[in-house]
């Protein structure tokens, strides 16, 4: 009866566990399947300048104020979106970070993620669902 | 001979080659407008200022990478003259391995390659004195020209190891000259930072730098000037901190100058805390330069002698302002400072400065 009554207890919290708004993106042939958010973070502001299987980070994005780039700065850097966009206009000043690729919507990102190596994206996870070839989801932890 | 050349451009077209070599080239515009406000023992000045403004052009194409900051800049003749800043090509094999090329920013201290030329990302008005450039009296070789390389070395739980290696040109004849093409003695500067970037607490950094030159210094400033041979070493500490909206940067410095059997030595150091509020951040610095006395600077060390603070001597200054941070585009910055030379006068100033990033 016990065990039973964990086995619903478990099944309840999987069913009500709320699915991720949004999901981070690669390009598929990037072999980099899941990362900490350590070293997504370290990927966020320029620490670390490539992936763990060699192509250089290139940061997608979409225009500040969206709900994706604000889901990307608060969850992932830890930081307000503005104060995150502020900190990679330093560092690519300085030199240790690409210049992030700006697009218009998510779709442009799945179109940018698909094209370049490298790319790392955020978009909504409805998405997921649909994504055209040549991406692939980034599992994070 | 035109037919193989028109062939080739035929098939480079056709494969589509000339459009993959293509890449873009980004352009930032920095600079800043300032208002001025000095009073010395005797003197008060004040002024408008346009003292700079720069492009800052950028391109990467897969590992390469191409930055350059190319100023339009205000002399001491009130005109505006051009300087090229920096131009570095970059390719990086691997985080654990970056290859530049060019003229960059020394890999000294934190400061002199954190902050560069646009005046929008420095918290205060200024840069702290000791690490000035070299035309504004700075005690360190700010730009070198050569190679550079840097890594990020993962030590586990501890954290990590970064390092910074370079070979080049080295110091110029005067303090103020840049070896950009020509090095005066072909004698190479060596330069290694190492900085410790522990898990705990994150985003702190302690490093340490050596640098080591051998100068061929003028003695006077004239052009056909005797020259003197000058061993150069820098040795230099640091601290960094700038999470959760703190601003803590604290560096050392200490420079000798060997001429024969005579050593003389210079130490700065600074010390410079902020925490932002908002778009509000307060911050004050603390900074100290001791040179050695003018007998000693006259007769073993020709070089410093010919620095732009070295004539004033030692010295202490604090300043402490507010910097609003208005938009992403203008950052506004009021401050004031006190300086006391070792020669007993005092200088105060205040400043008004509206630096812009496009």
């Amino acid at each position: 009866m016990a065990a039973a009554l964990a086995l619903a207890v478990l099944l309840l919290g999987a069913v009500a566990r709320p699915e991720p708004a949004f999901i981070l993106v690669r390009n598929t042939s990037n072999q980099a399947e899941s990362l900490s958010r350590g070293q997504l973070k370290d990927m966020a502001t320029g620490r670390k300048k490539t992936w763990p299987h060699g192509p250089p980070v290139q940061l997608v994005l979409t225009r500040p104020g969206t709900p994706e780039l604000g889901w990307f700065a608060s969850t992932i850097v830890g930081l307000p979106g503005e104060t995150w966009l502020a900190r990679v206009r330093e560092q690519v000043f300085k030199g240790e970070m690409r210049r992030p690729l700006t697009v218009a919507s998510e779709q442009d990102v799945l179109t940018a993620v698909a094209a370049e190596v490298g790319a790392l994206g955020a978009v909504r996870a409805a998405l997921a669902r649909s994504l055209p070839a040549g991406v692939s989801v980034v599992a994070w932890k | 001979m035109r037919r193989i050349a028109a062939f080739a451009v035929a098939a480079l077209l056709s494969s589509g080659s000339l459009a993959e070599a293509q890449s873009s080239v980004n352009l930032n515009v920095y600079g800043d407008l300032d208002y001025v406000v000095e009073q010395n023992d005797t003197t008060t000045t004040n002024s408008f200022q346009s003292p700079r403004v720069e492009l800052f052009p950028t391109a990467t194409q897969d590992r390469l990478s191409f930055l350059a900051e190319v100023m339009f800049e205000v002399d001491e003749q009130n005109s505006f003259v051009v300087d090229v800043e920096r131009i570095e090509v970059a390719y990086l094999f691997s985080d654990y391995f970056r290859l530049r090329l060019g003229r960059f920013h020394t890999a000294i201290g934190y400061y002199n390659d954190a902050y560069h030329h646009g005046r929008y990302f420095q918290i205060a008005v200024d840069r702290p004195e000791m690490v000035r450039f070299e035309d504004e009296g700075g005690l360190i070789p700010a730009h070198s020209i050569g190679v550079h390389i840097d890594g990020l070395l993962p030590l586990g739980p501890i954290g990590a190891l970064r390092y910074d290696a370079e070979v080049a040109n080295g110091r110029g004849s005067t303090p103020d000259e840049v070896t950009n093409a020509i090095d005066p003695n072909n004698s190479k500067a060596f330069n290694l930072r190492l900085r410790l970037e522990p898990s705990f607490p994150e985003g702190l950094i302690l490093g340490g730098n050596v640098y080591v030159d051998k100068i061929n210094a003028s003695v006077t400033t004239a052009p056909d000037s005797p020259k003197v041979d000058i061993d150069e070493v820098i040795l230099g500490a640091h601290l960094a901190y700038l999470e959760n909206y703190v601003h803590l940067i604290a560096e050392y410095l200490r420079v000798a100058h060997k001429q024969g059997s005579v050593v003389t030595v210079t130490e700065g150091a600074f010390a410079e805390l902020g925490y932002t509020f908002k778009s509000v951040t307060p911050y004050a610095r603390v900074q100290l330069v001791i040179f050695p006395s003018l007998d000693e600077l006259d007769a073993a060390d020709p070089f410093f002698r010919k620095n732009a603070f070295a004539d004033r001597g030692s010295f202490a200054s604090g300043v402490g302002g507010l910097r609003f941070t208005v938009s992403d585009f203008l950052a506004v910055k009021v401050e004031g400072g006190y300086t006391r030379l070792d020669r007993g006068t005092t200088v105060k100033t205040g400043a008004l400065q509206c630096a812009f990033a496009f």
